[in-house]
């Protein structure tokens, strides 16, 4: 499924827990390639991951402070993606134009969602402790499709991509699911945040069962 | 995409003289085309309209696709007594060829790829240099390149300013002239023969061709492996994996673009 980031929404690319402060990672979102990376200040940042200069992957490159600096020829790029300094020529005032494409980047929901639009992020209302991202190998099913291997008592829509359900057995989370074109897709996990180490072994515990279930149905 | 008629007309290393030896025969790949080679007394190399060009030459095995070929450039520092050549193998890179001739004439990188090795954070600048075209104008010469490099070579002690002379002798081979560190007024050689199979794959074959009488072959290949492998990671996480061809890159590009080379590279306004 070719999912272009600008045509569907925010999409949810990361547990907020997978990029820790200073530092940079790779994900894919749809068909797009992301440097999803945070300053020491803590705020995420999610770049076209490609730096303007020679291409090269900026999930490679170095957090320093508050600036993403690429691994390539050390160019350094402000919060806004705008390239302040160019070590080769150091009395050079980078022109302003040398900017790195951004994508929109909120929290919500121990989730790191990503968007092109300029529509508001998914209100998710409470705190929420990240449980656990699981890759599934098959073209992105819809939610509501993914919803049917599992028994739920109740489905309560956050975007597109995720929801926030009840389940029988483990109480309330939050499911995300998110398009990797090619790639397959990810299944994300939060739960509130008062969940104790048992809930999240057991929420794990689903899913990776629900999983299980997603792969079979998709071979059948 | 067939390749353009100046990417077709060269010569191309497949391999190391050594690496066919008598009784040899194998499959290989040059410009997304299926080619054998065996050799059983002389060396046979067959494309799909049959037998083609062979030569041995500077340490290799190239062949060509073109029935006009234009002549394998000279290196006439092959000829001088007391240097050691050490080739470094095959490395295969899932990137254009051109990105890695890209790569290797950009001192820029040196701080930051190499740190330690071919340059420190602290002497990142890159002062002007000369571009000049060779004599018969299908060179590119890269003169008076200057960089502080903490160590030069596996024969080097201590930090230095080395004088670099970058040479494009074709769009896939690229040598580098670097001050001896042990002997004036010489030069040392490294240089890469690369080996396009696919518009966004090659093979990488190398050499060094240098005055040291310190270091052993495995210390020179082993300061050869770590570099290569230290733009390997680049090379394979660039973006596009061809090489854009836009008016605001550099050097090796405009070389491209004058001879209207278009195998292996990509439109910059593609890139998605």
């Amino acid at each position: 499924m070719d999912t272009d980031v600008s045509q569907v929404g925010w999409i949810p690319v990361a547990l907020n827990n997978a990029v820790q402060a200073g530092s940079a990672i790779r994900v894919i979102a749809g068909t797009d390639d992301i440097a999803l990376w945070r300053g020491k200040d803590g705020v995420a940042h999610a770049w076209e991951n490609r730096c303007p200069h020679r291409g090269m992957r900026l999930s490679y490159g170095t957090v320093c402070g508050n600036r993403l600096r690429c691994l390539y020829h050390g160019w350094i790029y402000d919060g806004s993606g705008t390239c302040v300094a160019i070590p080769a020529h150091p009395d050079l005032t980078p022109p302003q134009t040398i900017k790195v494409r951004t994508y929109r980047c909120v929290e919500a929901g121990a989730l790191i969602w990503i968007s092109d639009e300029d529509n508001s992020a998914p209100a998710i209302d409470g705190h929420w402790t990240p449980c656990r991202s699981l890759h599934i190998e098959v073209a992105m099913p819809d939610l509501p499709e993914i919803l049917k291997w599992t028994k739920v008592n109740s489905v309560r829509p956050l975007s597109t991509y995720a929801a926030d359900v009840a389940l029988p057995d483990q109480g309330r989370l939050i499911l995300a699911v998110h398009p990797m074109g090619s790639k397959g897709a990810m299944l994300h996990c939060a739960l509130p945040a008062s969940a104790r180490r048992d809930s999240l072994l057991s929420a794990s515990h689903w899913l990776g069962e629900l999983r299980s279930r997603i792969e079979q149905a998709a071979v059948v | 995409m067939t390749p353009d008629p100046f990417t077709l007309s060269h010569w191309y290393a497949i391999g190391r003289i050594e690496d066919f030896p008598n009784g040899y025969k194998g499959e290989h790949r040059i410009l997304s085309t299926d080619i054998a080679v065996s050799h059983h007394g002389e060396l046979n190399v067959t494309g799909p309209e049959g037998s083609m060009g062979v030569q041995t030459r500077y340490g290799h095995v190239w062949t060509t696709l073109s029935r006009d070929p234009r002549p394998l450039y000279n290196m006439p520092e092959f000829e001088e007594e007391g240097r050691r050549l050490v080739t470094a193998g095959a490395i295969a890179v899932r990137c254009s060829g051109l990105r890695a001739v890209e790569n290797f004439l950009d001192m820029a990188h040196f701080p930051f790829v190499h740190t330690g090795i071919l340059g420190v954070e602290e002497h990142a600048e890159v002062e002007k240099y000369d571009v000049s075209m060779g004599a018969a104008g299908d060179e590119i010469w890269a003169t008076k390149c200057r960089f502080f490099q903490p160590m030069a070579a596996a024969a080097a002690e201590g930090g230095q300013v080395i004088e670099y002379r970058y040479r494009v002798a074709h769009p896939y081979s690229t040598i580098l002239y670097k001050t001896c560190p042990l002997r004036d007024g010489h030069w040392d050689l490294i240089g890469l023969f690369i080996q396009p199979t696919e518009e966004d794959e090659c093979i990488v074959h190398s050499f060094v061709l240098v005055f040291d009488e310190h270091n052993t072959d495995t210390d020179l290949l082993h300061f050869q492996q770590n570099i290569f492998l230290q733009d390997r990671m680049v090379l394979e996480n660039q973006v596009p994996n061809k090489l854009p061809i836009d008016p605001r890159w550099e050097m090796p590009t405009r070389a491209v673009k004058s001879h209207g080379v278009t195998w292996s590279t990509t439109r910059f306004e593609k890139v998605a």
